[in-house]
């Protein structure tokens, strides 16, 4: 069996590739860790269009729903380890089965950074958290850290603000880098404190996480503070290590595309975080993949 | 009168209400339909001080019948998924003045649209303001308009059952809804100027395929008889057909008779050009949606509504740079 298209990633970009490409009836499969992936951790989405406010999850849902009205074959809970090009036809390798297409999207986006500080691996799940959506409500009254001063970062001091008694947001950068309307909303709860120019060195604790280590980048000051959960929000990195050998990954590993999504190798496609675009946002993912969908149709009927 | 430079400071008193308003805007975004609006919910949320000038919010939403292809959305009406976009503005108090605007210039670096009523300033500009179908010169047309004759409409074809109708165009969405009308439609007539249709192969044999369809070439729907309702329209070639519904599928083209002053760049159709980054060959002056030619000229929702956000933030970027 031959696809027309194999899509890799189950995010904006991905489900909206599917949508589009199974209205034009593409063969489609869709290989997916997840569904979602860094948009489940959004607790708040104040900009998707025509949509006032709805989580990330709710958001993933109903793309996932519209998706499944149509004929499109799922396979989910696999990860693409491999893939390469033989006359013409793609060979996609997952853990399990590989698979062949005419063409492929890769859509797989970004995942968390880490800080690779001691105490980050050993307390993970322990007090280090990366998810606030899902971990916030265990944090009823007690102290916690936010690493990271961005959206992502201050989106989960929103979701804290409900449980925790008192949240310190570390930036590792001279100012914060949150949207207003999300920096209004911590200022306002008087239950925030921000830190800027600081780098976190450790993570502290017995069993459990009990403190971490911050420094002043300027005068390297060393403080300490007592925290019983570190949320780590410093950004996504992409990992496109399986399709290396067909497509240009610029510096910060990201696949290169055209305006029009193709990569170098013709008949395979980016769309979304993993590739290159310049601003990272929900519309735009989706916007990436209903291009790339179309991209592919015009591919198939040329070739 | 108490100056507030958040109101408009009106010249004189007579009924013109003709303003110029002193305050300077962030952004002005020209264009209310799919790509306005992303691109104002954009610029709201990183804290921008913005407005919206169009005189219709949803744009071309509100001439598409059903709509399918918005994610999340399975089956929404145009007018509905414009509904939900004005609820997502006025909830995020985005300002928004209903007005046609009639020239746009730049003085001293600020950019200046005056429109029906007033004149209002900015620092940077998005041009969202889409594209208009091709309307054709068909006597009574207009009296018949969205009552037997309907532009880019999209109804099910289950409503033509047994009817007899007549398409004018013969790109893909003229061949398209030919191929769909003809499944219940008695008789489908698909009128076209030219010697060849222009649709994709894959559409054109489906057509040549249906035997309720006919195609005729190289004429022109020039007429539609004077009657009560639809009943017949008149050929260039000396042809009148029995019909009861026509659909004309002639295109659309960008509203880009504004943008001649700021000396912005066009293909030769017309459209906008911008870069990647929805940039125009103006500096400040964004654009997004179908009146570019950005997408790959794609020209979808969800793409105007991407290209909406990248143009926000392009000229974020802009004033932060500034």
């Amino acid at each position: 069996m031959i696809y027309d298209l194999i899509i890799i990633g189950g995010g904006p970009a991905g489900i909206t590739a599917g949508i589009y490409a199974a209205r034009k009836k593409l063969k489609t499969l869709i290989i997916t860790k997840d569904w979602g992936g860094q948009i489940n951790r959004a607790s708040e989405i104040h900009n998707w269009p025509g949509t006032r406010v709805i989580s990330g999850m709710g958001l993933i849902g109903e793309m996932t729903e519209h998706m499944k009205e149509y004929e499109i074959e799922i396979r989910k809970g696999k990860e693409v380890i491999d893939i390469d090009k033989k006359d013409n036809i793609f060979t996609v390798r997952d853990e399990e089965k590989e698979h062949e297409a005419r063409t492929v999207i890769i859509a797989s986006g970004k995942i968390p950074r880490t800080l690779d500080i001691p105490g980050e691996d050993k307390f993970r799940g322990k007090g280090v958290c990366v998810c606030s959506t899902c971990d916030a409500p265990m944090y009823k009254d007690k102290e916690v850290a936010v690493i990271g001063g961005g959206n992502a970062g201050c989106g989960a001091a929103i979701d804290l603000l409900k449980y925790a008694k008192k949240i310190y947001v570390l930036e590792f950068l001279e100012e914060m880098k949150a949207d207003p309307i999300i920096m209004d909303k911590l200022m306002k709860s008087g239950k925030v404190e921000c830190y800027t120019n600081v780098a976190v060195k450790e993570i502290k604790g017995k069993k459990f996480v009990e403190g971490l280590v911050y420094e002043n980048r300027d005068t390297g000051k060393q403080t300490e503070l007592n925290v019983a959960g570190v949320f780590i929000s410093v950004g996504m990195m992409a990992k496109a290590g399986f399709a290396e050998k067909l497509v240009e990954l610029n510096q910060i590993g990201e696949i290169v595309i055209d305006k029009d999504n193709y990569t170098k190798t013709p008949g395979l496609f980016a769309a979304g975080d993993i590739s290159d675009i310049k601003y990272e946002q929900i519309v735009i993912a989706a916007g990436e993949g209903a291009k790339a969908a179309l991209a592919v149709t015009d591919y198939l009927k040329k070739n | 009168m108490d100056y507030n430079p958040q109101k408009p400071v009106f010249l004189s008193l007579n009924p013109c209400y003709n303003f110029i308003m002193e305050k300077i805007y962030d952004l002005i975004i020209v264009g209310a339909g799919s790509a306005g609006i992303s691109a104002g919910i954009y610029a709201k949320n990183f804290g921008m001080d913005c407005l919206i000038i169009g005189e219709e919010v949803g744009g071309l939403l509100n001439g598409c019948y059903k709509i399918d292809n918005y994610p999340g959305l399975f089956d929404i009406l145009g007018t509905d998924l414009a509904k939900h976009f004005e609820s997502h503005r006025q909830y995020l108090n985005i300002p928004l003045e209903q007005e046609s605007v009639g020239k746009i210039c730049k003085e001293k670096g600020i950019f200046k649209i005056t429109t029906s009523i007033g004149e209002y300033c900015a620092k940077t500009l998005i041009l969202a303001f889409g594209t208009q179908v091709k309307k054709l010169e068909i006597k009574n047309s207009e009296k018949f308009e969205n009552s037997g004759v309907y532009y880019r409409s999209g109804h099910n074809a289950s409503l033509f059952s047994g009817k007899t109708i007549a398409i004018v165009g013969g790109a893909n969405s003229a061949v398209m809804k030919a191929v769909k009308y003809a499944e219940a439609a008695k008789k489908v007539y698909l009128i076209y100027r030219k010697e060849k249709l222009r649709a994709d192969k894959i559409w054109v044999n489906k057509l040549a395929k249906l035997k309720n369809v006919e195609v005729i070439y190289s004429a022109n729907v020039t007429e539609i008889g004077d009657h009560k309702e639809l009943e017949t329209i008149i050929l260039d070639i000396g042809k009148e057909l029995k019909i009861d519904s026509l659909f004309i599928e002639a295109g659309a083209v960008p509203n880009t008779v504004l943008i001649g002053e700021l000396g912005i760049k066009t293909n030769e159709h017309g459209y906008i050009e911008t870069d990647k980054c929805q940039g125009t060959n103006i500096e400040g002056v964004f654009a997004a949606g179908d009146a570019t030619t950005g997408s790959n000229g794609f020209r979808q929702i969800i793409t105007a509504c991407s290209e909406g956000a990248i143009a926000a933030l392009g000229a974020l970027n802009y004033l932060h740079k500034k």
